[in-house]
């Protein structure tokens, strides 16, 4: 910096203008209902996200009790923003579900938005785990979705149907056209998300992908972490218009084993933290999001990825 | 304010005082989130009272949803008490109690200032497993600072006074200020327990939580002041109105009642006269209540001056 007069005049401007700010900036949430940090645009913090089911939707497959809600694994983890995907116990599962006393959001959805509103951005599910999706439902999260103001987007999990499946998404194009115009209309604007996973990348689904506005690209497998690079570029090229998310499990998967779902190894998601983070300076992402179900297992991988969140979370990107 | 050259000297250098400090509580709160109150201040002393999620569905006959953590990172609250309720026969279906592991729902709870954990909890119901898992719980967590003894007392109709007898109560306590980590013990004490006597009980408890019906003034404080003078006193607020022959018998409280009883109650904290304010509670707060509302707003603006 020049240590011109002027130049000091304007460092001098610049620093009490920056206290002022800091301080209110602090000031806001401190005093403000709620008692969350502020989170400053620009930072890394501003574009974590956490992705969350109805409390203990994964007893299926980590058959433990969790007793963690969104909101709480969200402020827990330090990230501003949250994912909401509701999911309803698949076939054969009611009885198991039944036991643990397990519910799936249930209309008023608006009621669930509460302490969310002090999130900074929410995105709401129209389909969700395991690609399900009702016409009600749509109607209810798309209205409760222009009325709060934080909740900036539509989301839709498990979209894309196996390739068995005789459907290769939970909605038509039709349907989707439909969603999107009623999404980007005269009044408030909101982004359609969905998950798209690793061994996806390959289907003829591109049409699909050019009417969303926000791909989070998920990694099923743990063997497939290794090529999250070669993937992103593939994405990059299917999907060149769109904005992604990385998403980060917590969870290594194994299919023969119970429960299915493992503490993800400290090192693997050392790396995919590390990588989504370059890549979020490099602006080749939009965002990165924990898996944010059963964090109160206290798993060494999600101890590690809170205090990596603490330690990067205020860094300008 | 003064205005000699001293004082704004003084003023400007409380200024970036106080914005270094922002700005270091800043990094310092982001673990998790939440920013700690400052002592000394209003915020440091409102406590929370919840009960499982959606237990008062028979008084209310309204779903709530919310947890304790969301219920007072909601209103802005840093300190809670954690009572347990158990449904009774046939309301299994309104609400899951809280199970052990206990330390489970602690996860997010580390994040707040204060709990306080119930060993007798709603209706004064008390059992022994559960007692000796909540005080083994609260020696191992840090932020865990007092037991909380919820409708403790019973009807004078009843052939036990309380929840414990006095000799439980002493163990509990010999437990509680043993050589290792001290903790409170707490007692919900209704405005009605007045004029029992049950001094021999409260000599036994730090802090003893005054309720009852809207607090119009600090006449029943007075009376509790009387009664257990070397005990530390919250006041309890509803923020809902109580009818027993209306359905459902809780309604929102009328904003001037919970206006008149918020401001009683700083009133009271100003002066000393009592350590804390307790905000009811966790399961009335996402009904859309006026009076939530307004307490909410009020935390905000009162909630960060100085006592």
């Amino acid at each position: 910096m020049k240590r011109t007069e002027a130049g000091i005049v304007a460092s001098r401007r610049r620093f009490l203008q920056s206290i002022a700010a800091i301080s209110a900036g602090l000031a806001f949430p401190h005093s403000a209902a709620g008692q969350l940090c502020p989170v400053q645009p620009g930072t890394v913090r501003d574009r974590l996200w956490v992705f969350c089911n109805p409390v203990n939707a994964d007893y299926d497959i980590v058959r433990r009790r969790t007793v963690m809600s969104p909101f709480e694994s969200a402020v827990f983890m330090g990230a501003p923003n949250i994912i909401m995907t509701n999911q309803y116990p698949g076939a054969g599962e009611e009885e198991m579900y039944r036991k643990i006393g397990y519910k799936p959001w249930e209309s008023p959805f608006e009621q669930y938005a509460f302490p969310l509103r002090m999130l900074k951005r929410v995105v709401w599910s129209i389909v969700g785990a395991g690609g399900v999706t009702n016409d009600s439902e749509r109607k209810e999260v798309m209205a409760m979705a222009f009325k709060i103001p934080n909740i900036v987007g539509i989301y839709m999990d498990d979209f894309f149907h196996d390739k068995s499946d005789p459907t290769p998404a939970s909605l038509t194009l039709d349907q989707l056209r439909d969603i999107r115009r009623q999404l980007k209309g005269p009044g408030k604007k909101l982004d359609l998300y969905v998950t798209l996973y690793t061994n996806q990348l390959d289907r003829p689904i591109g049409e699909y992908l050019a009417l969303c506005d926000v791909i989070s690209l998920a990694t099923w497998e743990p063997a497939e972490l290794a090529n999250l690079e070669a993937n992103l570029a593939k994405l990059e090229k299917l999907a060149p218009k769109s904005r992604i998310i990385l998403s980060c499990y917590t969870a290594a998967f194994d299919g023969k084993q119970v429960p299915h779902w493992t503490a993800l190894p400290v090192p693997a998601m050392q790396d995919q933290c590390e990588v989504g983070l370059r890549w979020l300076r490099q602006g080749r992402i939009d965002g990165i999001c924990i898996y944010g179900n059963f964090l109160d297992f206290d798993w060494e991988c999600m101890r590690w990825a809170r205090e990596w969140i603490r330690k990067v979370g205020d860094t300008q990107l | 304010m003064s205005n000699n050259r001293a004082g704004l000297a003084m003023h400007r250098r409380q200024f970036f005082q106080t914005a270094a400090a922002a700005s270091c509580g800043f990094s310092l709160c982001a673990f998790g989130q939440l920013i700690p109150p400052k002592p000394g201040t209003v915020r440091d002393k409102l406590w929370l009272f919840s009960n499982p999620r959606n237990a008062d569905f028979e008084l209310l006959r309204k779903r709530s949803v919310m947890s304790p953590f969301e219920a007072a990172v909601y209103m802005g609250i840093p300190n809670i008490m954690m009572v347990q309720q158990y449904p009774e026969k046939g309301q299994e279906s309104w609400y899951q109690p809280w199970e052990p592991p206990f330390e489970q729902y602690t996860v997010p709870l580390s994040m707040l200032k204060r709990v306080a954990w119930s060993l007798t909890g709603g209706g004064g119901t008390t059992k022994d497993w559960e007692r000796k898992q909540v005080l083994s719980m609260a020696h191992k967590t840090p932020n865990i600072v007092g037991l909380y003894l919820d409708d403790f007392f019973h009807d004078p109709k009843d052939k036990e006074v309380a929840s414990l007898t006095l000799d439980q109560l002493r163990d509990v306590r010999r437990q509680i200020k043993g050589p290792d980590k001290k903790m409170d013990l707490y007692v919900t004490f209704y405005t009605q327990f007045l004029n029992r006597p049950l001094g021999e009980y409260l000599k036994l408890i730090d802090v003893i939580t005054l309720w009852g019906d809207p607090v119009k003034d600090s006449s029943n404080l007075a009376l509790l002041e009387k009664l257990a003078p070397n005990s530390r006193k919250m006041l309890g607020l509803y923020t809902t109105d109580y009818d027993k022959k209306r359905v459902p018998a809780w309604i929102g409280m009328p904003v001037p009642a919970m206006q008149r009883q918020c401001e009683v109650a700083l009133e009271c904290l100003r002066e000393g006269r009592i350590e804390g304010v307790i905000i009811y509670g966790g399961t009335t707060l996402d009904l859309g209540f006026a009076s939530v509302d307004w307490t909410r707003e009020w935390i905000r603006k009162v909630a960060d001056t100085k006592l």
